[in-house]
């Protein structure tokens, strides 16, 4: 009975390809060729500090242009990601910084590597089950890291099975643990090829090992637009 | 007069026993010396290098629990200006005043060094303007660590470990370069500044070389976004003034929320004394060892000794001597015996230490970021001090033999057949 | 007469492998100041325990010793250690020197004990009794260098030095040729006569019987 069930899901799923699961639903997250912008309002709570951070979003492609829309000690803040770097950037500075995998870890750093990693470039997958979470089906897959210089070698990723868009997300350890989950939602939606599709509007990151430490990515005027390569250039940030 | 006559005299009657004896009461002693000779210069090696190198300082003021919480939630344990101006004030003490040298604010942070294409993981930390130019002429690290001095070079810009100059390929001679710092601030938000490399110092301490960098103080509490500190270093004109001075501290600044320790306590001083009782214990695994064995000839000697001269000691009790007299007699052939053994094993010392130290081997300690010269200590004090440890171990163990061999009857002791010369 | 010592049913036992030795079988004795008194018997007859019990240099099994109106086996260890120190000189059959001190500082070993003499008057008082024994000449040389009977003399001065109330002597002419034992036995009744030291010695040689004023004969742990 069990052989018989198998043989279906694999049956569906050879249907659909997995790499193109991945892909959809990395769009839903900003990975648009032509470029999309948004403004996200990040709250956290690490170490019982709570914080609140305001950022403006451009997005191509497999980068990013992160820059503060807070003023006073923030100012002209900026973080970029360019592939698979990540650079920050600061007036004090007087050029840019490349971010350790470190740093990835915890802060902002670690809510814009979750935020824009992008499943489909650097992970293979392999389904492991299907599941249904709060009334939808989902596909369970496992997530391998392509190479070695990713932040997170696993990642168990529940895709639902009718919008294609990522629910659920654990990030693991070497030895398999959670490391942080990362729940989404998707009341934003963005024109996309002529029509209108569901665009992350809210991304909540929880440390799964001091579970009082959390993130809330809030997503908020989504469009696509023509954004320059330019702006992606690590030579173009400096003092 | 005629008791030392006598001992001396017995001393005499069996040369070859009171040689050997004499022979292991001299090597033993003289190691003894020279072993704590060595473990003395290395406390001093350690001491220096906490205090100065490390700029522990001889005391330090911190907030309470920070020790243990700090890691946790930094930014609660941290001095705040308030409380580094109550400090200051206490600091400013007429009795304080006159014994401190030099005191230096200090606070730490893990941080990541951008530059020359490179970004390397760093341990800052930073101190009062003018440590660096302190520490570097400082005489006790003359005295002690004149090898590590060439590694210092003080600057008032990033200071970094020749061997993070290395892993960054660039050289410590060279033209100053930008270097960028970036690290996570008390409330959590990153933050980076730049600034010039312009220093080199070491640790003294191998493990610690390629992560330690030092800035001025003002520039990582810009990129920690913060006014406070973490510690006061306080530095003193006379090291046996430690106590005194901490009395003094804890007795202006009670009630007021801060702990004070010195450098040789756990809290501060970890590498100190982490070292340090490993080194007492091997000196104490040896002490015991030779102690043992000088026990042991004694021991061994005197119970010859008195297998030969029954029929003498029960003579003298039936002349009036009691057993505790006639066992002060053989304790006096001990004592004297070891005080020939402490004059010979001293000169020996003296002569044995200066000529080692005249070598002036280059030794680098386990854990070590450079050599030093390999030194014995030569001291009055450490001699006197031992001289009178193994005069008294001699006393206490030749009494305890005596007293079984002397508890028998007189007419035992007469009837014993003894050795008559 | 003053009565010096009174020796009322003394007994000792000694163990000799698996039976037990009874040395004394109930002394009763009287020594009175001024005797000369040999105690003669066999060898094993109990004249040594005798002695070593009214030394104070062994502990009886019953009986009881009286010095003048002390009980000397109700004194405690330092007790009978002063008491022998001042009452009591011993001569020994085989001399007992101290090999490495010479004859003057032999001599001078009971005085050591009486913390109330100066270095001087010890010298003073150790020459005197060489001089009683003849042996002024000899001070400096240390026992090996003199004769078996110029050595029991040294050990003479020395029971004599702190002015005893008597002196036990066991066996002492045992180990000296036979003239050296007349002058010996001669110097020792010199003393008695002249200074009225009490001796008690024990011998087993019969020639010196028409020399002491009493004789006590023992007899297997018995008085005759």
């Amino acid at each position: 009975m069990k052989i018989l069930l198998f043989l279906f899901l694999a049956l569906q799923v050879k249907a659909q390809n997995l790499q193109e699961l991945l892909k959809v639903s990395d769009r839903a997250r900003g990975g648009v060729a032509q470029g999309v912008s948004w403004n996200v309002k990040i709250k956290s709570w690490e170490n019982e500090l709570q914080t609140e951070r305001n950022f403006q979003v451009k997005a191509k492609d497999v980068n990013a242009y992160v820059e503060t829309s807070d003023i006073g000690r923030f100012k002209g803040e900026i973080y970029l990601f360019n592939d698979r770097t990540i650079w920050f950037f600061k007036p004090s500075l007087k050029k840019p910084v490349s971010i350790s995998a470190r740093e990835r870890l915890s802060g902002q750093a670690a809510n814009g590597d979750i935020a824009s990693t992008n499943y489909a470039r650097d992970y293979i997958p392999k389904l492991l089950k299907k599941e249904s979470i709060n009334g939808q089906n989902t596909f369970v897959l496992l997530l391998k890291a392509k190479n070695k210089t990713m932040t997170y070698d696993q990642i168990k990723y529940w895709i639902s099975e009718k919008e294609k868009l990522g629910i659920k997300a654990e990030f693991l350890t070497l030895s398999g643990k959670v490391f942080k989950t990362a729940i989404f939602k998707y009341s934003n939606s963005i024109k996309f090829n002529g029509k209108q599709i569901p665009f992350v509007s809210e991304m909540i990151i929880q440390d799964a090992i001091q579970d009082s430490n959390k993130s809330i990515l809030y997503y908020d005027k989504p469009v696509v637009e023509k954004i320059s390569d330019n702006i992606f250039n690590i030579n173009n940030i400096s003092r | 007069m005629i008791f030392l006559k006598w001992a001396f005299l017995n001393l005499k009657r069996n040369k070859r026993l009171t040689l050997a004896t004499g022979f292991a009461l001299v090597f033993g002693f003289t190691g003894l010396l020279l072993l704590s000779g060595y473990i003395k210069v290395v406390d001093r090696f350690v001491s220096t290098q906490t205090i100065y190198l490390n700029m522990v300082g001889h005391i330090g003021i911190l907030k309470s629990g920070s020790v243990e919480d700090a890691y946790r939630n930094p930014e609660k344990y941290l001095l705040s200006s308030e409380e580094q101006k109550e400090i200051e004030q206490v600091l400013e003490i007429p009795f304080l005043k006159e014994n401190i040298e030099k005191v230096s604010k200090k606070l730490t942070a893990f941080a990541l060094l951008s530059a020359a294409e490179k970004n390397l993981p760093i341990y800052i930390e930073a101190y009062s303007e003018g440590m660096t130019a302190y520490i570097e002429n400082h005489p006790q690290l003359v005295k002690w660590l004149p090898t590590l001095l060439s590694k210092i070079k003080s600057s008032d810009g990033v200071s970094l470990t020749k061997e993070l100059y290395s892993m960054l390929g660039h050289d410590v001679n060279a033209q100053p370069i930008d270097v960028q710092v970036m690290t996570k601030t008390l409330d959590g938000y990153l933050n980076g500044v730049s600034d010039k490399l312009t220093g080199v110092h070491t640790t003294g301490l191998a493990f610690a070389e390629d992560v330690s960098a030092k800035m001025s103080l003002p520039k990582l509490q810009e990129l920690l976004a913060t006014d406070k500190i973490g510690t006061f270093s306080i530095f003193l004109k006379d090291e046996t003034k430690i106590e005194e001075v901490i009395k003094q501290l804890k007795l202006s600044l009670k009630g007021k929320g801060f702990e004070i320790y010195s450098y040789n306590s756990d809290e501060i001083g970890a590498y100190y004394t982490g070292t340090m009782s490993f080194i007492n214990s091997i000196g104490f695994f040896f002490y015991s060892l030779i102690a043992l064995v000088s026990i042991f000839s004694i021991v061994n000697t005197l119970t010859m000794g008195i297998n030969e001269r029954t029929k003498e000691i029960g003579t003298l009790r039936s002349m009036g001597f009691n057993n505790y007299q006639i066992s002060n007699l053989f304790s006096l052939e001990v004592i004297m015996l070891t005080f020939f053994a402490i004059i010979i094993s001293s000169i020996l010392y003296y002569v044995l230490s200066s000529f080692i130290n005249s070598l002036k081997i280059p030794f680098e300690p386990a854990g070590s970021s450079g050599y030093v010269y390999f030194t014995i200590y030569i001291s009055n004090s450490i001699m006197l001090a031992h001289a009178c440890i193994i005069l008294f171990i001699s006393y206490l163990t030749s009494f305890i033999a005596c007293k079984k061999k002397l508890n028998f009857n007189i007419a035992e002791l007469l009837n014993e057949q003894g050795v008559y010369k | 007469m003053e009565q010096l010592i009174t020796i009322l049913k003394l007994k000792k036992k000694y163990p000799l492998g698996d039976t037990v030795i009874e040395a004394l079988k109930g002394i009763d004795l009287k020594i009175y100041k001024g005797d000369f008194t040999a105690i003669v018997g066999a060898s094993g007859s109990g004249k040594s325990t005798l002695l070593n019990l009214i030394g104070t240099i062994d502990d009886p099994d019953d009986g009881e010793v009286y010095f003048k109106d002390i009980n000397i086996f109700k004194l405690n260890e330092n007790e009978k250690a002063k008491f022998r120190n001042e009452k009591i000189g011993f001569i020994f059959q085989s001399f007992n020197l101290i090999p490495v001190l010479n004859v003057l500082e032999n001599v001078k070993i009971p005085l050591l004990l009486n913390k109330k003499l100066s270095e001087q008057q010890r010298t003073d008082k150790a020459i005197e009794s060489l001089e009683e024994v003849g042996l002024k000449d000899f001070v400096y040389s240390t026992p090996n260098k003199l004769s078996g009977g110029q050595r029991q003399r040294v050990a003479i001065a020395r029971a004599l030095v702190n002015n005893p109330e008597f002196i036990i002597a066991d066996e002492p002419t045992a180990n000296l040729d036979s003239k050296t034992t007349m002058n010996v036995i001669d110097l020792m009744l010199k003393l008695n006569k002249e200074k009225g030291v009490t001796f008690l010695f024990s011998t087993h040689d019969e020639k010196l019987m028409d020399r002491v004023s009493k004789i006590i004969h023992i007899k297997d742990g018995l008085i005759l």
